[in-house]
């Protein structure tokens, strides 16, 4: 408890304007050199959501005969999809955020954690692009409901997850130099062992230990929530809003101690 | 100091690390599947306390607890126990070019590297110009980092570091690097700050800038404080100390008659080679009571010795001697051939002290000592061992710490009226 307070302290407070800076200057390098430049921090993201809402919402749903409007699934994938890809990201690149800048965190005054601190941060930018497409299809298909309200509880407890996950892979990625590449795999995997691009129907056409495998993923219920909140405008899902919050701050703590035991020791790992 | 409240206190401060063998042992151990890490001590319990204006060294080998204490005098380490009061604002000179991006212009990098050592965006913005004067880049600033010399890099970081108006500034070995008139102007901006009252902490292996620099120094090893005293007293100890182990380490290698040699640790290696016909065995310094020592003071009466052991039959032993900066610059050699002094004979096993007596014109610094043994009918050395033996040289000459020798001069102004 006392580490992530410190922890807190130190980059939404003592550092914010560093963790700020270090976040938008890895949104410009990480297209620096471009000839679009930073249009692709927006395009990447809608082109992504567009292929995957093209393909499982349109193209599959016609062909399994699904009974969704296609609008409708589209809705559901994408509240789903947006934070996904945000989470995803933050994961993959986690265990080399610490590599990446060596000589900062050998410094005397260099406060680390803002460094996995900044890496969230550039995470949630295509998000925000995301959440406006997003949410103005929701509101098209399903309309406006007070559930909407809770969105900000649910951003929240995503970033606590993200940061969390961000602090667990990016300190073990200064020991574990394959855990890049395990990651990267399992995010890759992870997209279909979730109920994002699967619509209610086809896990439902799933055998007994595929729905399992589904509810184990702790991302699920991450999804259910947001699906819960911006197409079903009810909670269809109570057991994800227990499991998702749990998962997120559980992770938040681990990472934090580990983070936290593990600093002194990351400039010689280095 | 005792009746102003001192910039830095530091309070029975101990840190321990937890060592992991592997961070798999570190998981089971957070998951509660009971101890699973060694302790190791990387300081205890630390007091010390800094006045305003103080400048004071930190002096240790590597791995004493000098970054860790720095860091934690910093806030980005926390102490296990114990206490830190800091009393105002903290700088650092950042290591050459670190937080610094290299396809960024200069004035951005002062934006980063201001919020790296902790100031607001606004603060820096206001500085910015003070920040570009100092650092003397001109039309510079505007270009990417990437684009400057080294030593432009490092006018950067530094006047970038200055900005923040640090109430306790770190300088943790930077200044090693960069031309001496960079290094000369730096000292010379500590100076202007000290009068201002800002306390400097210094890290660095030279002790003669710990000695002439700073007022105080303290000594870590294993994390503790081995010393606080003036600066050049623990300075003194502590390279007497470094050296004495340096002379015990050299004792304990085996007595090679020949080949090439190295001793570890913190000195130089030694080079050794040769044919083996003759052996050096020892090479020591004496003071004028014929005691062995490695720290001269300035213009003290010394002698220089060799003892060289004969393997087989010379017919012409010629000893030399050569005195080298740590820069390799010889500053003094001799043979007896200049002073005509006849070769010596040796039958096997028969034993000679090759001596120089000399008055210590050195200025203040490391020296090493070279000596080497051959014939004249010789085409190769017997025996020859490079930077044999480290020499420190302590004393106030009156001249400039960066020069070589002590000219016994003396400084006068003769007005000679108006012209």
């Amino acid at each position: 408890m006392r580490e992530l307070q410190e922890l807190l302290r130190s980059i939404l407070s003592r550092h914010r304007e560093l963790v700020f800076e270090l976040a938008r200057r890895e949104v410009l390098e990480r297209y620096a050199g471009n000839a679009l430049g930073s249009v692709w921090a927006v395009l990447t993201p809608l082109l992504t959501m567009a292929i995957y809402v093209g393909l499982f919402g349109f193209v599959f749903p016609a062909r399994f005969g699904g009974d969704e409007s296609p609008w409708l699934a589209a809705a559901l994938i994408l509240s789903g999809l947006v934070p996904w890809i945000a989470v995803a990201d933050c994961a993959t690149r986690a265990p080399s955020t610490l590599l990446a800048h060596r000589a900062l965190v050998r410094q005397v005054v260099f406060p680390v954690e803002a460094l996995p601190a900044k890496s969230v941060l550039a995470c949630l930018v295509p998000q925000i692009v995301g959440t406006v497409v997003g949410l103005t299809i929701a509101l098209i298909v399903a309309g406006a409901s007070w559930m909407l309200l809770l969105l900000p509880v649910l951003w929240l407890a995503q970033i606590a997850m993200m940061f969390g996950l961000m602090l667990v892979l990016s300190t073990l990625g200064v020991w574990l130099r394959d855990l890049r590449e395990i990651v990267s795999f399992l995010a890759n995997i992870g997209l279909y062992v979730a109920p994002i691009l699967l619509l209610p129907q086809i896990i439902n056409g799933l055998p007994r230990p595929a729905q399992w495998i589904i509810a184990a993923n702790p991302v699920s219920h991450m999804v259910w929530c947001f699906q819960d909140t911006v197409v079903y405008q009810r909670f269809e899902h109570p057991w994800s809003w227990l499991v998702f919050p749990f998962v997120a701050l559980t992770l938040l703590f681990v990472g934090a101690k580990l983070f936290t035991k593990l600093k002194p020791a990351m400039g010689e790992a280095l | 100091m005792s009746e102003i409240k001192p910039a830095l206190r530091i309070q029975g401060v101990s840190k321990q690390f937890e060592i992991y063998a592997s961070p798999a042992q570190m998981l089971l151990e957070l998951i509660g599947f009971g101890t699973r890490h060694e302790s190791f001590a990387a300081l205890t319990d630390i007091n010390v306390e800094i006045g305003r204006g103080e400048v004071v060294g930190i002096v240790g080998r590597n791995g004493a607890g000098k970054s860790t204490l720095l860091k934690i005098v910093a806030g980005t380490l926390t102490a296990d126990c114990g206490k830190v009061e800091v009393d105002g604002r903290i700088s650092a000179i950042l290591e050459l070019g670190t937080g610094f991006h290299p396809d960024y212009t200069g004035r951005e990098n002062i934006v980063m590297g201001g919020l790296c050592l902790g100031m607001s965006r606004k603060e820096i913005l206001a500085k910015q110009e003070e920040v570009v004067a100092f650092s003397e880049l001109g039309e510079f600033i505007d270009r990417p980092f990437r684009t400057y010399s080294s030593g432009m890099q490092a006018r950067l970081c530094f006047s970038t570091a200055l900005a923040c108006e640090p109430t306790i500034l770190i300088v943790d070995e930077a200044l090693s690097v960069g031309d001496v008139r960079f290094q000369r102007k730096c000292f010379a901006h500590f100076e202007a700050l000290r009068a201002r009252g800002t306390t400097i902490l210094l890290v660095s292996h030279d002790m003669n800038a710990v000695a002439q620099f700073c007022d105080r120094a303290v000594w870590l090893e294993r994390g503790r404080v081995v010393a606080t005293g003036t600066a050049k007293e623990v300075s003194e100890d502590y390279l007497r100390a470094m050296l004495g182990e340096a002379t015990a380490a050299a004792a304990q290698a085996p007595n090679m008659p020949a080949f090439s040699q190295t001793l570890g640790g913190d000195i130089a290696p030694e080079m050794r080679y040769g044919s083996g016909a003759a052996c050096i065995e020892h090479v020591e310094v004496l003071d004028s009571n014929g005691n062995a020592v490695e720290l001269l003071q300035s213009r003290g009466q010394y002698t220089l010795r060799a003892r060289v052991r004969a393997v087989r039959n010379l017919g012409d032993l010629h000893v030399g001697f050569a005195v080298r900066t740590v820069r390799g610059v010889e500053v003094f050699s001799i043979n007896p051939r200049p002073q005509k002094v006849a070769p010596v004979e040796l039958a096997p096993d028969e034993v000679v002290h090759a001596e120089v007596a000399f008055t210590n014109y050195l200025a203040p610094g490391d020296y090493f000592v070279t000596v080497g043994a051959w014939g004249l009918n010789d085409d190769a050395h017997h025996d020859r061992r490079v930077d044999v033996l480290q020499i420190h040289v302590s004393g106030d000459i009156g001249a400039l710490p960066q020069s070589l020798v002590d000219l016994h001069a003396k400084y006068s102004f003769t007005k000679v009226g108006s012209l």
